[in-house]
């Protein structure tokens, strides 16, 4: 499996994700793991860029998370100058490739294969993969480099089918298959449609394209999002899987709020994909009707001064309160204050943090625009442009008791089989698909 | 005689913790008070000490001829009282001298002429009381916090038995009239306004050091000079904190302070002043009408440093919105904390000013962002809200 993030050092779903599903797949299968940067090689926990804090964190956490199960990670060694020392590719031939390259260099030559951004080499090592530029504005070369060291670290591994997550994983999933003609199951977490909105079709859109025409099977995470594979990618039905994804089980508690008034929650990244002002503008016409409700909104990201602004301008600083980017304990001590959850995202490929609302008995306001709208029937939608429906939705699960308790209820039994193992048999019955 | 008057100005705030929401109810500090310490101290040893010291030695080479004012704001001043007597005790030994005078501010460094016309009245009391009490002087002139001037606000400031007031020295305040004379309070015409010169006060603030170039005593003193027409009195005023740590002794501004007073002493031109002698000895040229509110600050001179996006001004009026309740509880403690929040340097920090001035905002800001002064300062405001709640729930029951 060819990965991006994975826990402790996660940004956001994705690495959640493929903790689960990998944790839950090594206990069936052999499984190797490659991402670019993990702390759990214990010989790997100097971490570049992490504070002291974090750094303790992943200390504990580490103590938690079973890391000597069968998978192995595979940590890339940034001490290794690999522009230099990576040996030349065997199979040239499979370079040659009639997709739209992305690396067009690649296609055109025959020489043996480059790095497409090349920098002057020098003396210090590469200081690569820090969690920072794991998103940072290179991270189109950090994929590059990920793809170069990907090809030397497979080498001389056997393994039988290639299963990438998401976009920046794509290209060396593709050069993995051309390279050694094994199949190609592309995992998708989330698209750059979810992300930048319908008119995107920028290159990390042309990388997904690129990677679901090369893919054998296209796993989606919900049917939602293999709707938008399909209309707006131009993939083959026939090639798409989904996988929902599984949760974590959450010990749910109550945790007493420090004030009377009930609580409607927010979590998730502040970009445009998560619809943070739009959720201001939800607190608002709820507001309106019941003055005397709190939001918190836990998350950071570039909408994160705009979306603060525009609370203190409707003069909210004191309904709406900001928690930036919280750990897993936060988060839950959050969920386990809320009154309702929700989740007003323009495009959301699944909605992991939804099930942990539902473990923690909070009733959901979801955006219809997602995964959750197939998997959830006991939760309340609108679309994700009409607040006015959002805040009514609010409104009724604060002040209709029944209508909560049935929410809660309901919710409880539809995610009963949202569990890892249940993905991993999914997966499972995938490779088997592939392999006979 | 041509004169010079000078001022310090010396404040420190109590800077915040970042309250998080989590905190909330948990009765947090609010205060970041290691911090407050911990910069007080280093300010206290870069600067006030070792200036205050060549100050003194300034005034006894001088036999007295040399003077200059101070404006410690209410909460420095405590401060002090609490971490750094020694320093107090500095300031106290400048007073003795009788050379240099105290001006009056408001007590918390605070907005308040502009929020609540009772509540800066009490502020105004409260700094006079403790100006008295550690200094043992009367102050006579007043400053308000950076500056911050408006006709509206010379009543409370009159009503207190001031003098003076200082204002800056700027265009919305003057208009083409002469910076380096004095002029009259509209309506209470017999308090003067002293308009600070800050062409030549931020050649020492801002420009003392720049890339390569260092400003040096001598041409200092030649553009002191050349403003020595009879009547004038050039009039300057700077944070206290440019002498020491704004810029460092190794940089030289130390020796730059002495050597420019003792040339423009030398010249034989130019006498020094404290703000109540230049009212005594030199003429006013005419009254100034200011309806609007003007200020030292960034390149507006008004008030847009502090109150100009909508989280600042949220904060204030919630801020202000909060005094009745504050004072009818009659809780000292939380009267305190209302109080010590009003600071102005809270409002400064969320700024999303750019380039130059945003550069001087963000220099001063604990904060990593306007947003993150800002989430901490409404969740200090919620948890104290929080806590009135309980309090008023307590008092009904009793």
């Amino acid at each position: 499996m060819l990965g991006w993030e994975y826990p402790p050092l996660v940004n956001g779903g994705l690495g959640i994700a493929c903790y689960g599903l990998s944790q839950a797949l090594a206990e069936k299968t052999d499984l190797s793991f490659i991402v670019p940067k993990s702390a759990a090689s214990p010989k790997n926990m100097q971490l570049i860029g992490l504070n002291e804090k974090q750094h303790v964190a992943h200390e504990v956490e580490n103590e938690s998370v079973a890391y000597n199960k069968l998978i192995k990670m595979h940590q890339v060694d940034v001490e290794l100058d690999p522009y230099q020392q990576l040996p030349l590719a065997k199979k040239e031939k499979v370079q040659e490739t009639k997709s739209q390259g992305i690396f067009t260099k690649k296609k055109k030559s025959k020489a043996p294969y480059r790095p497409v951004p090349t920098p002057p080499p020098t003396s210090s090592p590469y200081t690569t993969f820090d969690i920072q530029d794991l998103y940072g504005n290179d991270l189109l070369k950090n994929t590059t480099l990920y793809t170069e060291l990907v090809i030397a670290e497979t080498k001389d591994m056997d393994f039988d089918v290639i299963h990438c997550h998401d976009w920046m994983t794509i290209p060396a999933g593709i050069e993995l298959k051309k390279r050694t003609g094994k199949p190609l199951v592309v995992q998708i977490h989330s698209l750059e449609y979810d992300r930048s909105g319908p008119e995107s079709n920028g290159l990390i859109f042309q990388i997904e394209k690129w990677g679901m025409e090369e893919a054998d099977y296209v796993v989606p995470v919900s049917n939602y999002t293999g709707r938008i594979a399909f209309s707006r990618y131009g993939v083959n039905p026939k090639k798409l899987f989904t996988i929902r994804n599984g949760m974590e089980s959450i010990l749910p508690y109550k945790k007493e709020k420090p004030f009377k008034e009930p609580l409607v929650v927010f979590v998730g990244r502040m970009t445009q994909q998560k619809a943070p002002l739009q959720f201001i503008e939800i607190a608002q016409r709820v507001l309106k009707k019941k003055p005397n409700t709190r939001f918190v909104m836990a998350g950071t990201g570039n909408l994160l001064p705009e979306t603060v602004e525009s609370g203190a301008h409707q003069k909210l600083g004191d309904r709406i309160h900001f928690t930036g980017q919280l750990n897993r304990q936060q988060l839950f001590d959050l969920m386990a204050m809320a009154d309702v959850y929700c989740m007003p995202s323009m495009s959301e490929p699944f909605g992991l943090t939804a099930l942990e609302a539902v473990q923690f008995k909070v009733p959901c306001v979801i955006s219809a625009q997602s995964g959750m709208y197939e998997l959830l029937k006991g939760a309340l939608f609108a679309d994700h442009w009409n607040t006015g429906a959002f805040a009514e939705h609010i409104i009724s699960l604060l002040s209709n008791h029944k209508l909560r308790t049935k929410c809660v209820s309901q919710a409880s039994k539809d995610i009963e089989s949202s569990t890892w193992e249940n993905a991993a048999d999914r997966a499972l019955a995938l490779y088997d698909k592939i392999l006979n | 005689m041509p004169s010079v008057c000078l001022y310090f100005q010396v404040h420190q705030p109590r800077r915040l913790h970042n309250i998080s929401f989590f905190d909330l109810g948990k009765q947090p500090d609010y205060f970041n008070d290691e911090l407050n310490e911990g910069i007080l101290n280093k300010v206290s040893d870069n600067c006030y000490l070792p200036a205050n010291k060549l100050l003194l030695n300034l005034i006894k080479t001088h036999q007295g001829n040399f003077k200059c004012s101070f404006s410690l704001s209410g909460l420095v001043i405590e401060q002090l009282a609490k971490y750094r007597p020694d320093v107090i005790a500095s300031f106290k030994a400048l007073a003795d001298t009788k050379c240099v005078e105290f001006l009056g501010e408001t007590y918390y460094h605070s907005l308040a002429a502009f929020y609540n016309r009772e509540e800066f009245d009490r502020q105004i009391k409260l700094h006079k009381k403790a100006v008295r009490k550690y200094f043992g002087v009367e102050p006579k002139v007043f400053r308000n916090t950076e500056l911050l001037y408006q006709d509206a606000i010379t009543e409370t400031v009159h009503s207190n038995g001031y003098e003076g007031i200082w204002i800056e020295g700027s265009e919305n305040n003057l208009g083409k009239a002469n910076p380096n004379r004095i002029y009259t309070c509209h309506p209470h015409e017999n308090m003067v306004l002293i308009p600070r010169n800050f062409i030549l006060s931020d050649e020492i603030a801002f420009r003392f050091h720049q890339k390569n170039s260092t400003l040096k005593a001598d041409q200092f003193t030649k553009k002191l000079l050349q403003l020595s027409a009879p009547q004038n009195s050039i009039n300057l005023g700077l944070d206290y904190e440019t002498f020491g740590e704004h810029f460092h002794q190794e940089e030289g501004i130390l020796s730059f302070l002495s050597q420019w007073i003792n040339n423009s002493m030398a010249s034989g031109k130019l006498e020094f002043l404290t703000p109540s002698e230049t009212i005594d000895r030199h003429y006013t040229v005419k009254k100034l009408i200011v309806p609007h509110i003007t200020s030292w600050a960034d390149s507006e001179k008004n008030i847009s440093a502090w109150v100009q996006n909508d989280m600042q001004k949220e904060c204030i009026e919630k801020l202000y919105s909060l005094r009745d309740i504050i004072f009818k509880l009659k809780n000292r403690s939380l009267q305190e904390i209302w109080s010590a929040l009003q600071c102005s340097d809270h409002f400064y920090y969320m700024s999303t000013k750019r380039h130059a001035d945003g550069e001087v905002h963000n220099y001063f800001s604990p904060f990593d962002s306007p947003h993150s002064a800002y989430i901490a300062y409404i969740n200090v405001l919620t948890d104290l809200e929080l806590t009135i709640d309980k309090m008023k729930i307590y008092k009904v029951e009793e």
